[in-house]
């Protein structure tokens, strides 16, 4: 895809979202008034989507991409914060309200399996995503389900059967052709070719590069696959424990990081060749728990840079080039 | 013995001709079907391939790990000199865990929820003459060489306790404490994230070198393969289909299939389409006659269906089973042998 085609206009801003899940806390605890704990799974997320673009999100489990992709869609109700869809406020809105806006946003789950109703064909499930939001008369259902079909590259002869019937790359097609039923201008893919194998994950990826061409849709790309996002991606966006820490086109990403988590996801991917053979780990320990996020900058116990300030205060997402940001107090050096 | 299995007076293990069927109601899945390699001694050898392709089954079929329906139909498995196929299976014992020793992808299903980690090392020290003292010294040692942190500690705490990553390491733990000659690992890292997946990875390198152990690495991760193997064998529907050291297959794969794994693989930079293999795997309880893997394949020509090509050699210590080798001539893989990609991730 050229990249003049992509639209300099943000189709979604999230701006400052939160989503912390409470623990359960025990009854003495609740007498002796310790405070709450709660996973801080999104901790204060601002990001602009372009009309057009591929957004990867990338990050390890539990740094809350995916809880960040269902945020923006109502999946999960964000604590505070503000999702602008098209320039309009989808977070304050009413349920009822907001499924009228629901249509244009659709979601591609990584296992196609449990997010396909196994009691319905295939086709009885298109044709229910198009009744729910009225896309197109009963009377054209039809032609769309065979074009929607021939979309993702299915047979129009698979439509009568059931999601059981298939294999993964397969369900993954028909969980693609269900998010395009309602023709919507932005779709949210989380982990969607995590589960496949690699010969498989090729066709879906390329199929998802065609569609994303051929219709215009602006795409999230959640993964955590540092091939696949460098791949598919226009602009990459890193998160670390509820927050993004970094935030660039993706070729400059690549070539060179200013986060130091960054460069530690970098380095810890296994390179291609077995010339480049590296014996010093990328990063010791693990991540801290969401529950208890460190002070200052959530990354520096384990930040080679550290330094006081980095404990003491948190660095806020500051534009360092045209299109970079990065959170770190010493990006620089 | 057949041409894939180098002949040398330093092979550890080597597995001729082996077959591992599984007895369905209605189908037999061949599973594994006439697979051959050998292990050098101190050397790294891959199995990788995609879901279905008989890796696991491979492994598991060397410790003799087949549960019904499955069985190990015929075939060998020679280490020292004794045939474990061979061997009662009563006595399989005492190859298990002293002599070869094994790490799954799911650590949680391998350790014993309801024993303390130091009870399960406990059991791979036994019939070595050690004292508790010096049977606890050693459990917080091999702990500690495996990197889990105040060992003391954790040594007198349940699987549950630990994380993804840790518990990963307390079964590498647990079975280096019976001191391997071979250590078989299936998907070591795929449940894991990246950063602790190198570092698993890493300590895998390390603790072979310092122990001398060889190993046997399943991995459907051509990343992982580029990184820690010597040579590997490339397998597809129950066979290997190409085997060869790994700088090869990466600069001069000649197999298709290998070659479409190549093209599928997302390496590099936005814009360059994916070459991806067309169409499904086969079903294993219904293999068509002739080559598997030719209804997806670029190559194929009439005899692709009618004929299961046989291993040929293409290059030292290199073997395909391909009918058109010579189509294959000047294909090259994901990196270019005269040109060292420097620092491409």
């Amino acid at each position: 895809m050229a990249v003049a085609s992509i639209g300099e206009q943000p189709l979604v801003v999230i701006k400052d979202l939160y989503k912390h899940f409470p623990l359960k806390q025990a009854i003495l605890d609740v007498i002796a008034r310790k405070p709450a704990l709660s996973v801080r799974a999104v901790d204060g997320v601002s990001l602009v989507i372009k009309q057009g673009e591929t957004l990867g999100l990338v990050g390890e489990s539990g740094c809350g991409k995916s809880t960040l992709a269902k945020a923006i869609l109502r999946l999960e109700e964000p604590d505070k914060g503000t999702v602008l869809f098209n320039g309009k406020d989808i977070t304050h809105i009413s349920r009822q309200e907001f499924r009228g806006h629901r249509r244009h946003m659709q979601m591609v789950f990584q296992d196609p399996y449990s997010s396909l109703n196994p009691r319905l064909s295939v086709r009885e499930m298109l044709i229910e995503a198009m009744t729910v939001h009225k896309v197109c008369a009963p009377k054209d259902a039809e032609a769309r389900v065979a074009e929607l079909m021939a979309m993702v590259g299915m047979n129009i002869a698979a439509a009568d059967r059931f999601p059981g019937e298939f294999s993964g790359g397969q369900r993954q097609r028909l969980g693609i052709a269900r998010a395009l039923a309602v023709d919507p201008l932005f779709i949210i893919a989380d982990e969607p070719v995590s589960a496949l194998d690699v010969s498989i994950q090729a066709q879906v990826i390329n199929l998802l590069q065609d569609l994303q061409e051929n219709l215009h849709l602006t795409l999230l790309f959640v993964s955590h696959d540092l091939r696949v996002i460098r791949h598919i991606t226009h602009r990459v966006a890193v998160m670390y424990l509820g927050k993004v820490v970094e935030l660039a086109p993706t070729q400059e990403l690549f070539e060179r990081p200013l986060h130091p988590y960054t460069k530690v996801l970098a380095a810890a991917a296994p390179v291609l060749d077995p010339r480049v053979r590296h014996r010093e780990y990328a990063i010791e320990g693990e991540p801290p728990s969401p529950i208890h996020i460190p002070t200052g900058c959530r990354f520096h116990p384990r930040c080679v840079r550290a330094r006081d300030i980095c404990k003491a205060s948190e660095p806020e997402l500051q534009e360092v080039a045209p299109g970079r940001t990065v959170a770190c107090h010493f990006w620089g050096q | 013995m057949p041409l894939e299995v180098v002949k040398s007076g330093q092979n550890l293990l080597e597995v001729e001709d082996l077959k591992t069927y599984f007895f369905m109601k209605d189908a037999t899945v061949k599973a594994v079907d006439g697979v051959s390699f050998s292990l050098a001694a101190g050397e790294t050898f891959g199995l990788v391939g995609e879901s279905g392709s008989g890796k696991s089954q491979t492994l598991r079929s060397i410790l003799r790990l087949i549960a019904p329906p499955g069985r190990i139909i015929s075939g060998s498995v020679r280490y020292k000199g004794q045939d474990l196929l061979k061997v009662p299976l009563g006595e399989m014992r005492k190859y298990r865990g002293s002599e070869i020793g094994m790490i799954f992808q799911e650590p949680m299903t391998a350790l014993n929820p309801v024993i303390r980690i130091r009870e399960q090392i406990f059991e791979s020290l036994e019939n070595k003459g050690l004292t508790t003292d010096q049977k606890n010294a050693r459990a917080v040692e091999l702990l500690r060489l495996v990197g889990v942190p105040s060992p003391e500690r954790r040594i007198e705490e349940y699987a549950h306790q630990f994380s993804g990553g840790m518990r990963q390491r307390a079964m590498i733990a647990i079975t280096l404490a019976a001191e391997p000659k071979i250590l078989l690992a299936d998907e070591p890292t795929t449940a894991l994230d990246v950063t602790i997946q190198d570092q698993i990875l890493k300590l895998i390198v390390s603790l072979k070198e310092r122990l001398g152990m060889s190993v046997i690495m399943v991995t459907h991760d051509l990343g992982i393969v580029a990184q820690m193997c010597d040579r590997v064998a490339v397998m597809y529907a129950g066979r290997i289909v190409e085997i060869t050291d790994t700088l090869t297959l990466f600069g001069a794969p000649r197999h298709p299939y290998t070659l479409g794994l190549m093209g599928s693989l997302p390496h590099g930079a936005r814009g360059s389409r994916l070459q991806p293999i067309t169409g499904q795997p086969p079903n294993l309880a219904n293999l068509p006659p002739g080559c598997p893997f030719a209804p997806r394949c670029r190559f194929a020509e009439s005899i692709c269906t009618e004929t299961y090509p046989e291993m040929v050699q293409v290059g030292p210590g290199h073997f395909s089973r391909c009918h058109f080798i010579a189509k294959l001539d000047g294909q090259s893989g994901i990196i270019d042998l005269g040109n060292v990609a420097e620092g491409r991730r």
